[in-house]
């Protein structure tokens, strides 16, 4: 058995060791068939039962005391509007045109994006309700939190830049950029939801996967002064 | 009488009742810190992160959908917050302090030095090798293991925690086990 043929065994194995195997009948008959399918079968339920018994740590008493203290002076993100996503969108979108067109005028061409006064009046509000740390996403780009295993696609790369975000703000921040330049290359896709952004970053072309990198790194360099 | 919906909570803490919130703390406290311990590997640590992240969530409690379940979101806060922890502080857990000892007939890995150990000790000291090893492999795959073995979650919940595909979480839970067998292979617990 080759190196991947035996990986993809381990897959099928801890999955079903889970009760989330595709084909839980077919990995029984190996099993039930393979002595030493059925000894890494055992080794893997014994390590599992042993992680599973590992005991809990005791709360303290005054835990939730303490918690709720500090969630008293804590300051309430307003509440968004119903759409702000929506517009924080709209308004992100005009903005990024805006240095794309400086940027990367051969990529991000249409006229169309460019900025009215309302949609500047719109980043300004969307300025104000953010916090981005000095060059944090700068910082998140150049991480590599994971090891190039498990860094497969371009989904893995997103989620490791999600991982790094400083607070929810900034992960929004780049969501937020993630969608307008799907909207920018994909003006045919629904960007309803956050979901819908990893979606539309699956689609896109290596050309556009690199501008999109390019676009980041550039608005983490300057910032919201670019803005 | 049922239990009042985590939902149904977050509503009333949104219109100002503080004790709908502590209730939410007091449901979630003791898996999030016990994530956070085994994601930061100490207990302090975890309980300073576990706070930070309740604290977060009930500042952006306005802005949560509720299209997830709500302990989703918060053991994303907490996960996201423990690998920023990591990050900074530069390490990769720690505080697991226990005997490492090889288990031959020679050798005693008790803590207590007792001639031959008992089935409690011999408990505690898998549970200190599994925690130590636990601490040796990568945050992405414990986190999976945690989540998966300790919290007992599913893959699709395991997925959205981590923002990524079921796929993904099936191939990271067995990388992770495989990661974990052989770390505890070099701390001499192979015949665990």
């Amino acid at each position: 058995m080759n190196e991947k043929d035996l990986q993809k065994l381990q897959d099928e194995l801890s999955a079903y060791l889970d009760g989330e195997a595709d084909d839980p009948a077919h990995i029984a008959r190996l099993i039930a068939e393979d002595a030493d399918v059925a000894r890494v079968y055992a080794g893997m339920q014994r390590l599992s039962s042993q992680v599973k018994s590992l005991a809990a740590p005791e709360v303290h008493p005054a835990f939730a005391t303490r918690v709720m203290a500090h969630v008293r002076e804590a300051e309430p993100v307003p509440s968004a509007p119903r759409h702000v996503w929506r517009w924080s969108l709209i308004a992100v979108s005009a903005a990024a045109a805006l240095f794309a067109v400086t940027f990367a005028p051969s990529f991000f061409t249409d006229p169309q994006l460019a900025p009215s006064d309302e949609l500047n009046g719109q980043v300004a509000q969307v300025l104000e309700m953010r916090a981005m740390p000095e060059n944090a996403l700068l910082i998140a780009l150049e991480s590599e939190p994971m090891d190039s295993e498990t860094r497969g696609g371009w989904e893995d790369d997103a989620e490791s830049y999600m991982n790094f975000a400083q607070d929810a703000t900034l992960e929004q921040e780049y969501v937020d950029l993630v969608a307008t330049v799907a909207a920018l290359t994909h003006d045919d896709m629904p960007l309803d939801d956050d979901g819908d952004v990893y979606e539309a970053m699956e689609s896109l072309n290596d050309a556009e996967r690199g501008a999109l990198r390019q676009l980041l790194s550039d608005y983490a360099e300057g910032g919201s002064q670019l803005l | 009488m049922s239990e009042v919906s985590d939902w149904d909570l977050v509503a009333r803490a949104r219109a100002g009742d503080a004790e709908a919130f502590a209730l939410l703390v007091r449901r979630y406290e003791a898996p999030l810190i016990h994530f956070c311990m085994r994601m930061a590997g100490s207990l302090e640590d975890a309980q300073d992160i576990a706070q930070d992240s309740f604290v977060r969530v009930y500042r952006y409690l306005d802005r949560l959908r509720p299209d997830a379940k709500f302990s989703t979101v918060l053991f994303g806060m907490a996960r996201n917050l423990t690998l920023n922890f990591l990050r900074d502080s530069g390490r990769r857990g720690r505080g697991v302090t226990v005997s490492l000892t090889r288990d031959d007939e020679s050798e005693q890995s008790i803590a207590d030095g007792a001639a031959r150990p008992d089935e409690s000790a011999r408990l505690q000291e898998i549970e200190g090798l599994i925690g130590q090893a636990l601490n040796l492999i990568s945050p992405e795959h414990r986190e999976v293991l945690i989540l998966r073995e300790i919290q007992g979650m599913d893959y699709e919940t395991i997925g959205e925690i981590i923002e990524c595909r079921s796929g993904t979480v099936k191939s990271r839970i067995a990388r992770a086990r495989e990661q974990l067998r052989l770390k505890l292979i070099e701390l001499g617990g192979e015949s665990l």
